[in-house]
């Protein structure tokens, strides 16, 4: 135990180095005087020895007790009393979603199954691994991934498949019926010895594609029933599913073709979300590889996003959903339906304000518990009962991120935050949760408006970058109306940044950048 | 399957990251070009991730190898078998490329590369009995491998889209190469012994429901063959492999035991009150 509190004193100053180097390069007066951790505790909870440190799902047991499921397969349990992790059941191919029943049951989403473990001598381990549903193909592309994990009220199970990436092609055994639509044949995607370099082959293949069953769908899963049935189309990694209190379903896709900005989707039945790989799988299939599709058309079809978050900036690979509560931040009615969302490479999460105009589901982005203490790589979260503490599973999988299990505790100080944003025909209202101050040097604002283009090439830069000139800002008391000079136009993405003198009796701004979404646009009376 | 109880552990990937998040900090701060977030998802600054660190990259491609580099981004190959390709891009001018070639340089000046994804396992697991689902050669992408508790260090594939073992094969299953790859590589899954090739009956309609480990840590396969309900269970007797195969309906499929010729494993089998068995032992 004393070599092992040495490597732990070891850390601990690395760490503590590691921050200071960190605050000093970044000092500038643009930064926040607002430090999230005077508000929340970041710690983090050891994990097993032995066990590879990245965590594909988590969910809290009846005992209120984590169950998380790990990169290599197992499934553990956390006692909280003791601090030991129980092994449940392991030699799971990468599982991404975890479900823990109301029987007691686990459920898991691995690549190719959702399985239901079951302990049925009661010796705390797994020793059924039923098969709940395999009704999806395989090609074996290592970007298949398979995400969940969430049931409805009615016991619907939704799984979203990740497409397959032509950073490489697939394996001669595939699981499901090949879709060689557009003349597109399981033999063209063969690579390696006798098939023959893949740089040679890739030209002819779209960017990501979807040529077995229903890569790039959400999968609904009837209760007695181990059919797949197509929810939704038009994902490409939807790495983060989550159900409201509404029973509303919510995935977050990431960016790439199709996807010109990360995004967080209010999913629709039997709807198409962008991404154009899946229309494979679509009741009317195209008759052409659907990349070939005209844009119009498939632009015309798209569900637009609830909010996009402009890479780098405002997010890169969203994960998870969780509904934000009271519990957790200075909420308050207004809040209702706020959703927090886990960002894998950078340092902190993210927060959905929601907004509708003219019935079109939109809103804001606005980061929370931006900290180097949180680290990245913040793939799964499951808040404890009482809604205090949210812990954060992280994980990597060769990308930027991170590994290992942190505990987030609010510590119940109000502070203060935007806590929601309007679109109004000539601007924006932004609600504070305190009476605001210091709010009216206009010179202090930068609210920069852009296009995010929907192409199937890779990503999408900032179209038609516009600063926008304010014309004025009214304080409210306890929100700020900015009006701008030409009025919010449609499609196009406001980057508002705020100024950092906004103060109030409970301190500096929380979080001064906010990213809204604007489909559509409040006409004016 | 005893509960196993953990001891705490400090991971060393993770002291090593901060490392390198303490070097990165430190350098003076560079201003990245917009266009760079093609690239940053997959390269790190002085850290392997999905592609090759900008350190190693700057190496690559010093200032006279800029078109190269160019040329590359917008037709890149692929070289490193644990890496997947890197997509086009294609949709970014040369001028872009340029400036992106220009950062790779200033912003690695004076970097060292901290940290390379190891080449072995740093979680090394040899135990046995095990099971692994990973992706294998020669078995369908959904497999599962059983590392069997033999001294001869069998292992048993069975792939759970057609409801029959595949292979056995022989030594330590490494899924190393899968895992580093991020699933791009195939899992070493010891040398194949015994093939069974099934030249007959491929006409079943069969469905995998998934197994139940016993307490010695082996499954029992679940599954159905044109509707019957079929239990599989594997055992070692002695230093034998055996494979014991009950029905729901008393219908025992019809399992076809063909397979390549193996120098190296003799195969028996037996049928008695409706359960058939298969033995699997060591030539002699």
């Amino acid at each position: 135990m004393t070599a092992m509190s040495k490597t732990t004193t070891l850390r601990g100053f690395l760490f503590t180095a590691c921050a200071v180097f960190l605050l000093l390069a970044n000092a500038s007066p643009a930064v926040a005087k607002f430090v999230w951790t005077d508000y929340y505790d970041i710690e983090g909870v050891p994990l097993p020895e032995g066990i590879d440190p990245q965590i594909g799902g988590m969910d809290l047991n009846a005992d209120g007790n984590l169950v998380a499921c790990f990169h290599r397969g197992e499934v553990m349990i956390h006692d909280a009393k003791t601090g030991e992790w129980n092994l449940f059941a392991s030699g799971l191919h990468e599982p991404l979603g975890l479900y823990v029943e109301d029987e007691g049951s686990i459920l898991v989403v691995q690549r190719s199954e959702l399985t239901r473990l079951t302990d049925e001598d009661g010796d705390g381990a797994a020793d059924l691994y039923e098969v709940v549903c395999n009704d999806w193909g395989m090609s074996g592309n290592y970007h298949e991934f398979a995400f969940g994990l969430v049931k409805d009220s009615k016991q619907n199970i939704y799984v979203a498949l990740g497409t397959a990436s032509n950073g490489s092609g697939v394996r001669e055994e595939v699981r499901g019926p090949w879709n060689d639509t557009g003349g597109l044949t399981h033999d063209m995607f063969l690579y390696g010895g006798s098939h023959g370099d893949w740089k040679e082959k890739k030209g002819a293949v779209p960017r990501m594609y979807a040529r077995v069953p229903y890569r790039g769908c959400v999968l609904r899963i009837e209760p007695g029933s181990r059919k797949a049935k197509i929810h939704a189309t038009g994902f490409r990694t939807p790495n983060g599913l989550f159900i409201d209190s509404d029973g509303q379903l919510w995935v977050s896709d990431n960016q790439g073709d199709w996807v010109g900005a990360s995004k967080l989707h209010k999913v629709q039945r039997g709807g198409f979300h962008g991404h154009a790989a899946s229309l494979l799988w679509d009741k009317n299939p195209p008759k052409v590889t659907p990349a070939k599709l005209p844009v119009a058309e498939l632009d015309q079809r798209r569900v637009r996003a609830a909010a996009l978050l402009p890479q780098g900036d405002c997010g890169n690979s969203p994960t998870q959903m969780l509904g934000l509560p009271p519990a957790f931040a200075p909420v308050n009615k207004a809040t209702t339906g706020q959703i927090l969302m886990g960002e894998m490479n950078s340092p902190r999460l993210a927060r959905y304000m929601p907004d509708s105009v003219q019935g079109q589901a939109q809103g804001a982005i606005m980061h929370m518990l931006d900290s180097s203490s949180l680290g990245r790589g913040n793939n799964r979260m499951v808040f404890s009962p009482d809604g205090k503490t949210l812990f954060v599973g992280k994980t990597h999988l060769s990308w930027p991120g991170s590994e290992g299990l942190k505990k987030i505790t609010y510590k119940g100080t109000p502070y203060l935050q935007v806590q929601s944003v309007k679109l109004l025909p000539d601007g924006f209202e932004l609600f504070f949760n305190a009476r605001v101050e210091n709010t009216k040097q206009i010179e202090d604002y930068l609210i920069e408006s852009y296009r995010i283009l929907y192409t199937s090439k890779y990503g999408s830069p900032k179209d038609d970058l516009t600063t926008e000139k304010i014309a004025s800002i009214d304080n409210k008391g306890r929100s700020i109306v900015i009006q701008l000079d030409t009025e919010p136009r449609e499609d196009r993405i406001y980057d508002i940044r705020l100024s950092d003198r906004i103060s109030s009796d409970l301190g500096d701004l929380s979080a001064l950048r906010i990213w809204y979404t604007a489909h559509k646009v409040v006409e004016s009376k | 399957m005893r509960p196993i109880i953990r001891r705490v552990f400090l991971g060393k990937s993770l002291l090593l990251l901060q490392a390198v998040a303490l070097q990165a900090s430190a350098a003076p701060k560079i201003e990245a070009p917009a266009t760079f977030l093609n690239c940053q998802a997959c390269h790190l600054l002085a850290d392997v991730q999905v592609g090759p660190s900008l350190v190693e990259l700057a190496k690559l491609y010093p200032a006279e190898s800029r078109d190269y580099f160019i040329e590359w981004c917008i037709n890149p190959g692929k070289k490193r078998p644990e890496m997947p390709q890197m997509p086009s891009m294609a949709h970014l001018t040369k001028d872009q490329l340029g400036e992106i070639h220009d950062y790779v340089l200033k912003v690695t000046e004076g970097v060292t590369a901290k940290q390379v994804r190891a080449k072995t396992d740093p979680f090394k697991d040899t135990s046995r009995p095990r099971i692994v689902r990973t992706f294998l050669p020669d078995t369908g992408p959904a497999s599962v491998l059983v590392a069997l508790p033999l001294e001869s260090k069998w292992n048993l594939v069975w792939d759970t889209d057609q409801c029959r073992l595949r292979y056995l094969s022989k030594g330590e299953v490494d899924n190393w190469p899968y895992l580093r790859s991020n699933g791009n590589s195939l899992a070493d899954g010891g040398e194949p012994i015994y093939v069974e090739t099934h030249l007959f009956g491929s006409d079943e309609k069969v469905e995998f429901l998934g197994y139940r480990l016993a307490k010695t840590g082996l499954p029992t396969f679940l599954y159905t063959v044109n509707g019957s309900r079929i239990s599989e269970t594997l055992s070692i007797s002695g230093d034998d492999l055996v494979r014991s195969l009950t029905s729901s309906t008393g219908t025992l499929p019809i399992v076809d035991l063909s397979h390549e010729d193996s120098s190296e494993v003799e195969t028996t089998s037996a049928v008695e009150q409706g359960k058939l068995t298969i033995t699997h032992r060591s030539a002699k």
